[in-house]
C-alpha cells in the first residue's frame, strides 16, 4: 500500500512520524513510502536519507495527502489536509478525539479510519503502540534539562575549593511516565528530589529511583483506570495544599505533570504558592497544553513573576528533543503497520487494540470505545502478606466448597444404595466413616499448617511433607509381613508386593528427611 | 491386626507429624520440625511391625529390604547436590507413586471386605489408590527426567491434548465403575488397564509442561503423593496414613508466586 509521511505544519512541532530506519522497515514489509520533501528537516533527516532508503520524495503538498492510502503522522491533520483525504484512507496520528468532536465528523464524512495514537488502550498488549508514555518519557528528562537551564546552579550540590554550593531541591508533582522520568533525571544530575502522587503505587516507583516520595494523611486511593489517576475529594485536595505550601518555601524546581483524562489540568500549584518560593526558582508545567497545573502557566511561555519564579509552560518538551521523539514514534507507527496486518492493512474491530485507536471508521465516528476495564485492585497492606498477594486469598478457599459438595455426593450414594431398611451398615461402612472424618480434619490441619510458611523454606516443607509421604510403608509392612512362602510352597504375590513397596517408601523415608536435615544444616548461623 | 493397640501410637505419629510441618514453618524451628518427623515415622514404623502378626522368617525379609532402602535413601541424600535438590524430590515422589500402585495390587490380591458395601469401599479405594499413584509415578518420573536434562526441556504439545486427557479420565472413570460393579471381564485386567491409561496420563501431563515450570509441578506432585497416601491409608484403613493431606497444594500455590516473582 503506499504509506505517505506529510510534513508538519505546526509552528512548534518539529517531529516526524518516520525516520530513514523504519522507511526501510515499511518498504520490507511490502510498502510504498512516499515522503514530503522537508519532511524529516527539523528532526534532523534529510529528504537524501528517506530516499537512499528507497522513498519516493515529493514535494506537492497535495499531492502526497491525494494519493495516499496511509497517512502517518504526528499532529491532527488541518481542514486542508482533511479535505483531501480520499474515502477507505487509513490516518494515523494525534487526534485528542475527547475534545476534537469537529475534526472526527469530518473525517468520518470523508469516509477516513481515523486512528488515534492518543487512544491507544493502556494494556500490556499495546505497549508496543504506546507513544505516549514514550513521549512523557521524554518531556519529563526535558523538563529538567529546561529547569536547569532556567535554574541557573548545579542540581547536585558541591564542595568545591572555593566555596560550597547546596543541591537543588527538586520537587515532582504526579509520579506518572514523565513525573518519574523527571525523578530519574534530576537524581542522576545529584539533585534532591521528592516526588508526590495520590496513588500509593507510585511509591515504590519514587522510591526506586531515589525520589523521597510525599503523601497526605488521607486515606485514599488516587488511582483511576489506564494508568492515569483520578480526581480526589475537597479534604484531599486541602491536605494537598497545605503541603505544597510547606514545600513551596523549600524547593528550588517544582515540576508538575498531572493530568486527568479528558478534563482540564487540575490546579496544584497556585498563586500564594508561587509567591512563597525564593527568588531565581523555577516551575515547569507539563500539563500546560491542558490548562496547566499552575495558575500563573501561559502556554508555551516562559513567565518570570514579580518575585523572580521563572514558569515554564512548554507544550513542546517532546518535540524539543525531535530526534529521539521522531525515532521512537517512527518505532512505534512501524508497529502499529504490523499489529493492522504488516503487507495489506485491515480494520478489526474486534481487535481491543484496533478498537480503542479507531475514532473514525467506515463513515461513522466511533469515540468513545467500549469502557475500559477497571483500575486495578489496590496493592496489599499488611505487611506479612508480601510475598503472596493479598487477591490470591478469596479465590484459594474455593476448596471448601468442593470438600463440602464431595462428603455431601457420598452420603447421597451411600444412602440411595444402602440405605434401606433392613440393610445393617455394618463395622466397615462404620470404619470408613471414621477414616473420612480423620480425613477431613487431616485436610484442615494441613491446610492451616502450610499456610503461613516461609518461602525460603519450600524446598526443605517438600522434601519432608515427601519424606512423610513415604508413611505409606505402613501399607507395605502390613502386607509385606505375611509369610512369603504358602503353605503349598509357592510365592505369596501381596508380600511381594509390600517387600518392593517396603524398599520404595524407603528410600523416601530416609532420603526425604535426611535431605532435609542437609538443607537445613545451611540457615545455622555458625 | 489390633487396631486399638496401634491407634494410639498413630495418634502420637500424627501429632509429631503435624508439629514437623508446623516447624518447617520457619527458619528457627525447622531443624526440631524435621527431628519430629522423623521421631514420628519411626514411632509409626515400630508400632505396625509390632502390631503384625510378623512371623519371624518374614520379619527378616522386611529388616533386609527396609535397611536397604533405607541405605540407598542416605546415599542419595548425602551425596545429591543442592542444586539437584528439586529433581531429588520429584524421583523421591515417583517412588511414593511407586508404592501406592504396588500396595494397591497387593491390597488386590489381599481381603475384599465381609460385606456387600464394604467391598464396594474397599474397592474404590484401592482403585482410587492405584490411579493416583499411578499417575503420580509417571509424572514424577517425567519431571524428574526434565529437571535432569534426559528429556529437553521444551513442552510437548500433542494435537487434542485436552481432547486425549478427557479421554484418558473418562475412561479411567468407566473402568473404575466396571471395577466396583464387579460388571463385564476381569476385574484385575480392568485395574490393570486403569493402572496404564493413569501411567500414560501422568506422563503426558507434565510432557506438555515446560522446563521451567517444574518446581511448580513437583510440588503439585508433592501434593498427589499426598493423596495417594491418603487413598492407600483408607484402603488399608489405616489413620495413621490418611493423614498424609494434600499439603502440596499450598506449596505449590506459594512456589506459583515465588516463581512468578522473578
Amino acid at each position: 500500500m503506499r504509506i505517505a509521511i506529510p510534513r508538519e505544519r505546526s509552528s512548534r512541532e518539529r517531529r516526524v512520524a518516520a525516520t530513514a530506519d523504519s522507511v526501510a522497515r515499511l518498504i520490507k514489509l511490502g510498502h510504498e513510502v512516499v515522503v514530503e520533501a522537508g519532511a524529516g528537516q527539523a528532526a534532523g533527516f534529510t529528504d537524501q536519507a528517506y530516499r537512499d532508503q528507497g522513498a519516493r520524495i515529493e514535494s506537492d503538498r497535495e499531492t502526497v495527502w491525494r494519493t495516499a492510502q496511509v497517512v502517518l503522522k504526528v499532529r491532527p491533520p488541518d481542514d486542508d489536509e482533511t479535505g483531501w483525504l480520499s474515502g477507505g484512507t487509513i490516518l494515523a496520528c494525534y487526534l485528542q478525539p475527547a475534545v476534537s468532536a469537529d475534526l472526527l465528523r469530518k473525517l468520518a464524512a470523508r469516509g477516513v479510519t481515523a486512528l488515534a495514537l492518543d487512544a491507544v488502550p493502556r494494556i500490556t498488549r499495546a505497549q508496543s503502540m504506546d507513544t505516549l508514555s514514550a513521549m512523557a518519557n521524554i518531556a519529563g528528562y526535558r523538563a529538567v534539562m529546561e529547569a536547569a537551564l532556567a535554574f541557573g546552579r548545579f542540581l547536585g550540590g558541591q564542595t568545591t575549593a572555593a566555596g560550597s554550593v547546596p543541591p537543588t531541591r527538586v520537587l515532582v508533582i504526579g509520579a506518572g511516565v514523565a513525573g518519574l522520568a523527571a525523578v530519574g533525571a534530576a537524581r542522576k544530575l545529584g539533585a534532591v528530589v521528592r516526588a508526590f502522587d495520590t496513588r500509593e503505587a507510585c511509591r515504590e516507583q519514587v522510591q526506586s529511583l531515589g525520589g523521597e516520595f510525599l503523601t497526605v494523611d488521607i486515606a485514599e486511593s488516587g488511582e483511576g483506570g489506564g494508568g492515569y489517576a483520578k480526581e480526589m475529594s475537597k479534604e484531599f485536595i486541602e491536605a494537598e495544599y497545605a503541603l505544597f505550601r510547606e514545600q513551596a518555601r523549600e524547593v528550588d524546581v517544582v515540576i508538575t505533570t498531572a493530568l486527568i483524562p479528558g478534563k482540564p489540568a487540575p490546579k496544584l500549584w497556585l498563586r500564594d504558592m508561587v509567591q512563597t518560593m525564593k527568588r531565581g526558582s523555577v516551575v515547569v508545567d507539563l500539563a500546560a497544553e491542558m490548562g496547566g497545573n499552575c495558575d500563573l502557566t501561559v502556554a508555551d511561555e516562559a513567565v518570570v513573576t514579580d518575585n523572580g519564579v521563572t514558569i515554564l509552560g512548554y507544550t513542546d518538551l517532546a518535540s524539543r528533543m525531535a530526534g529521539t521523539a521522531s525515532t521512537l514514534y517512527a518505532n512505534v507507527m512501524v508497529n502499529l503497520v504490523k499489529h493492522l496486518g504488516g503487507r495489506d492493512l485491515a480494520i478489526d474491530l474486534d481487535d481491543e487494540i484496533t478498537r480503542g485507536m479507531a475514532v473514525t471508521h467506515a463513515g461513522a465516528v466511533t469515540w468513545p470505545p467500549p469502557a475500559p476495564a477497571a483500575p486495578p485492585p489496590p496493592p496489599a497492606t499488611e505487611p506479612e502478606s508480601a510475598a503472596t498477594p493479598a487477591t490470591e486469598r478469596p479465590r484459594s478457599r474455593g476448596w471448601v466448597p468442593c470438600v463440602g459438595l464431595l462428603i455431601a455426593a457420598a452420603w447421597v450414594l451411600l444412602r440411595w444404595r444402602f440405605g434401606g431398611p433392613g440393610q445393617a451398615t455394618g463395622d466397615e461402612a462404620q470404619a470408613f466413616v471414621q477414616h473420612l472424618t480423620v480425613f477431613v480434619m487431616a485436610c484442615f490441619v494441613g491446610w492451616h499448617v502450610i499456610w503461613n510458611v516461609t518461602p525460603a523454606l519450600h524446598t526443605p516443607l517438600m522434601a519432608v511433607t515427601n519424606a512423610i509421604s513415604g508413611i505409606i510403608i505402613l501399607g507395605g509392612l502390613q502386607q509385606g509381613s505375611q509369610p512369603l512362602w504358602r503353605t503349598d510352597g509357592s510365592i505369596e504375590p501381596v508380600a511381594v508386593f509390600g517387600l518392593v513397596a517396603i524398599l520404595l517408601a524407603m528410600i523416601n523415608v530416609a532420603g526425604g528427611f535426611l535431605v532435609t536435615q542437609r538443607m537445613l544444616r545451611m540457615f545455622r548461623k555458625d | 491386626m489390633n487396631q486399638v493397640l496401634l491407634s494410639i501410637p498413630y495418634l502420637a505419629a500424627s501429632v509429631l507429624f503435624i508439629l514437623s510441618l508446623k516447624g518447617l514453618g520457619s527458619q528457627q524451628t525447622a531443624r526440631r520440625g524435621n527431628w519430629l518427623g522423623m521421631v514420628g515415622m519411626a514411632i509409626a514404623l515400630v508400632a505396625t511391625v509390632s502390631a503384625e502378626g510378623v512371623s519371624s522368617s518374614s520379619l527378616v525379609y522386611v529388616a533386609i529390604v527396609a535397611l536397604v532402602g533405607a541405605a540407598v535413601g542416605t546415599v542419595m541424600a548425602t551425596r545429591v547436590a543442592m542444586t539437584a535438590m528439586p529433581e531429588m524430590v520429584a524421583l523421591l515422589h515417583s517412588f511414593v507413586g511407586a508404592a501406592a500402585v504396588l500396595v494397591g495390587f497387593g491390597s488386590w490380591f489381599g481381603e475384599h471386605g465381609q460385606t456387600d458395601l464394604g467391598r464396594v469401599i474397599h474397592h474404590t479405594e484401592l482403585f482410587v489408590a492405584v490411579w493416583i499413584g499411578a499417575v503420580t509415578f509417571t509424572g514424577s518420573l517425567v519431571a524428574f527426567a526434565k529437571l535432569r536434562g534426559i528429556v529437553g526441556g521444551k513442552p510437548l504439545l500433542l494435537p487434542g491434548r485436552h481432547a486425549l486427557n478427557l479421554v484418558g479420565v473418562l475412561a479411567s472413570g468407566v473402568l473404575a465403575v466396571l471395577f466396583v460393579g464387579q460388571t463385564g471381564g476381569s476385574p484385575l485386567v480392568m485395574l490393570i488397564a486403569a493402572a496404564a491409561i493413569a501411567l500414560l496420563l501422568g506422563a503426558h501431563l507434565v510432557l506438555a509442561i515446560g522446563g521451567a515450570d517444574m518446581p511448580v509441578v513437583v510440588s503439585l506432585l508433592n501434593s498427589y503423593s499426598g493423596w495417594t497416601a491418603a487413598a492407600a491409608g483408607f484402603m488399608l484403613a489405616n489413620d495413621a496414613l490418611i493423614d498424609r493431606r494434600p499439603r502440596g497444594a499450598r506449596a505449590a500455590r506459594s512456589s506459583a508466586t515465588s516463581c512468578a516473582g522473578p
